[in-house]
């Protein structure tokens, strides 16, 4: 079985057609036991179509995959015993209550699963409204039935496909905080994720997907290396004067966008041109961030006429 | 995270895999409420077919055993048995058959259970246990339900065979049972059609009306003048075989090759369902 230091996900060479369209090419993805694991790309990059092919819902054309050490050719389908998690938004049958869906679910996990229903349930706050029909269910409380039914098999490893999706802050901030309680409680996380926030708050390493490849994959420390100045958008009441000063000042770049102008510096250089302006008579009227520097990075990455790093170029940083 | 933390090793309990997906699905049917209702209407209907039969004087003639329904109350469940393999019993097993495979796709569920260390053809397989039992049980339910009406509302009178002779009654509640039984295979391959259309479709619509339109085309196939040998191989034919049982001497041959005729396309149906399924890539539903 697997070993304590072997990874928790070793995919190569993942191929994935639909036709014409090549929706997975070639992508190795390594993701190390403990770790969180963060997924990111804009739509179609082919996320989704790794995700499910990882889950055994996808055969792959081609490449290898290895989950907690155990391959399906060996295995069939106990490689995804430990395994848990969804791809796509979580759905149940709408007829039956949320606590009979998780029965259902236990009952096909087997073991102690339906011991861990009412803790799940508490975990994910819904245990008042188990016996509803999920047909009556909003999208959040969907999600948050995922999470429990994804609990139940007590895994080592969870796979979550936008989980955070459908969820009001509040939720967000209880599904980021249970995530980050499960990887602390030493879970494997392989988290999808449009948002480079929640990416950057709980993942330890991250890939960055594009068309079918992968454009980045490393830890989080070497993607904020990578990382430009943050933008700022900044008004003030001498536009003019305030491009030049930028020009002047270490660590400063600016230009003119309509009306406002965006900045490109790190904070202390920001501090330092801000301080400036205002010695030199020139009102701040508003100072916007614009972009964090791992968005700005993610958009060059995901948005560029042809990928940064191609993937078979990729060094792969597997924590330990 | 306490207990949920305290993770003992899932095991996959890939041992009767296909029993834990047969008995979930057992459960979820029973919660149904087309189910529900299906049963109430095997259980009522020849109750009021028997009512309406006794309220007016003339009979189904044209229907074996029709002339007999005021006569003998084992005609009934004959009568019933006659109507029933035209359409019924294909409509009736299509309603789970032709649905328990492309509701998955309708609910967006096959994610969740393609997912829980059940390989796919545990979950076919106890799926398809689960539609069969669904046929066998609304059939049986059917047959004693209409045995129940014509002895309850007609009488436990002796019935006249197919050759003339009378049979006793004791006799004739083993025959009608045996009669119920022998649709018992062309119910599993219409059950069988269900399945693949569910399978290959994707499309509750589908799987559901296909086997009724197909049976009764067949149907009416097997009216116009075809070749014996193309009426033989319908799955539609074996519905009457049971019209042997009720001649003195009775004739089996016809329930033999039914059968046989059934299980052909049982294993055709099904073995085409769980090809596909197993080959399918599961980017929806």
């Amino acid at each position: 079985m697997d070993e304590p230091s072997s990874p928790a996900i070793e995919a190569l060479g993942l191929t994935k057609r639909f036709e014409d369209t090549v929706a997975v090419a070639g992508v190795d993805l390594r993701v190390g036991p403990g770790r969180v694991h963060g997924m990111l790309g804009p739509n179609g990059a082919g996320k989704t179509t790794l995700l499910t092919m990882l889950m055994g819902l996808v055969r792959p054309d081609a490449g290898s995959i290895r989950i907690l050490g155990r391959t399906r050719e060996e295995f069939g389908a106990r490689v995804l015993d430990g395994v848990a998690g969804f791809v796509e938004s979580p759905r149940f049958y709408p007829y039956l209550s949320g606590r009979r869906n998780l029965t259902l679910l236990a009952e096909l996990d087997g073991g102690p699963a339906a011991s861990r229903i009412d803790e799940a349930l508490e975990l994910v706050d819904l245990r008042d409204q188990a016996g509803a029909k999920v047909g009556g269910y909003s999208v959040g409380m969907r999600q948050r039935l995922g999470i429990a039914g994804a609990l139940l098999r007590d895994p080592r490893l969870l796979i979550l496909d936008e989980p955070a999706s459908g969820l009001d802050p509040a939720g967000m901030r209880d599904m980021r905080a249970l995530v980050a309680r499960l990887a602390g409680d030493g879970v494997t996380v392989l988290l999808s994720s449009h948002d480079m926030g929640e990416v950057e708050e709980l993942c330890d390493d991250v890939t960055i997907m594009r068309r079918g490849g992968v454009v980045f994959d490393g830890s989080m420390e070497r993607l904020r290396e990578r990382a430009p100045d943050p933008a700022f958008r900044l008004a003030t009441s001498d536009d003019e004067r305030a491009l030049t000063m930028a020009g002047d000042t270490p660590g400063v770049a600016a230009a003119v966008a309509g009306r406002e102008l965006i900045v490109h510096a790190q904070r202390e250089h920001l501090d330092e041109y801000v301080i400036a302006l205002g010695r030199a008579g020139v009102a701040v009227r508003r100072l916007d961030l614009e972009s964090s520097p791992l968005e700005a990075l993610f958009f060059a990455l995901t948005e560029a006429e042809e990928p940064k790093e191609p993937a078979p170029d990729v060094p792969q940083e597997v924590a330990p | 995270m306490t207990a949920v933390a305290a993770r003992p090793e899932v095991r996959s309990a890939a041992r009767g895999g296909s029993w834990v997906v047969y008995r979930c699905e057992l459960a979820k049917l029973v919660r149904q409420v087309k189910v529900q209702a299906a049963a109430i209407l095997c259980l009522l209907a020849p109750f009021l077919f028997v009512s309406a039969l006794n309220v007016q004087s003339n009979t189904p003639q044209d229907t074996l055993f029709g002339r007999w329904v005021h006569d003998s109350g084992f005609s009934i469940p004959l009568v019933v048995l006659g109507f029933a393999g035209q359409w019924a019993l294909p409509a009736l097993t299509s309603v789970v058959a032709g649905d328990i495979f492309s509701c998955e796709d309708r609910y967006g569920t096959w994610k969740t259970i393609l997912t829980r260390s059940r390989s796919r053809s545990q979950v076919f397989v106890g799926k398809a246990l689960a539609a069969m039992t669904y046929s066998i049980a609304m059939t049986a339910l059917v047959a004693v339900s209409s045995l129940a009406a014509g002895v309850l509302l007609v009488g436990r009178q002796p019935l006249i065979g197919l050759s003339g002779t009378l049979l006793q009654p004791g006799h004739c509640v083993v025959l009608v049972l045996v009669a119920w039984a022998t649709v018992l295979p062309p119910v599993l391959a219409f059950t069988a059609l269900g399945l693949l259309l569910s399978v290959a479709s994707r499309n509750s619509a589908l799987g559901v009306g296909g086997p009724v339109v197909i049976g009764l085309a067949l149907q009416l196939a097997s009216l116009v003048n075809a070749p014996e040998v193309v009426r033989m191989l319908l799955p539609t034919t074996p519905f009457g075989a049971w019209h042997g049982l009720f001649t003195d001497p009775p004739f089996h041959g016809p329930l033999a090759q039914g059968a046989v005729v059934s299980a052909v396309y049982f294993v055709l149906f099904v073995g085409g369902a769980h090809a596909l399924l197993r080959r399918r890539d599961i980017t929806e539903g």
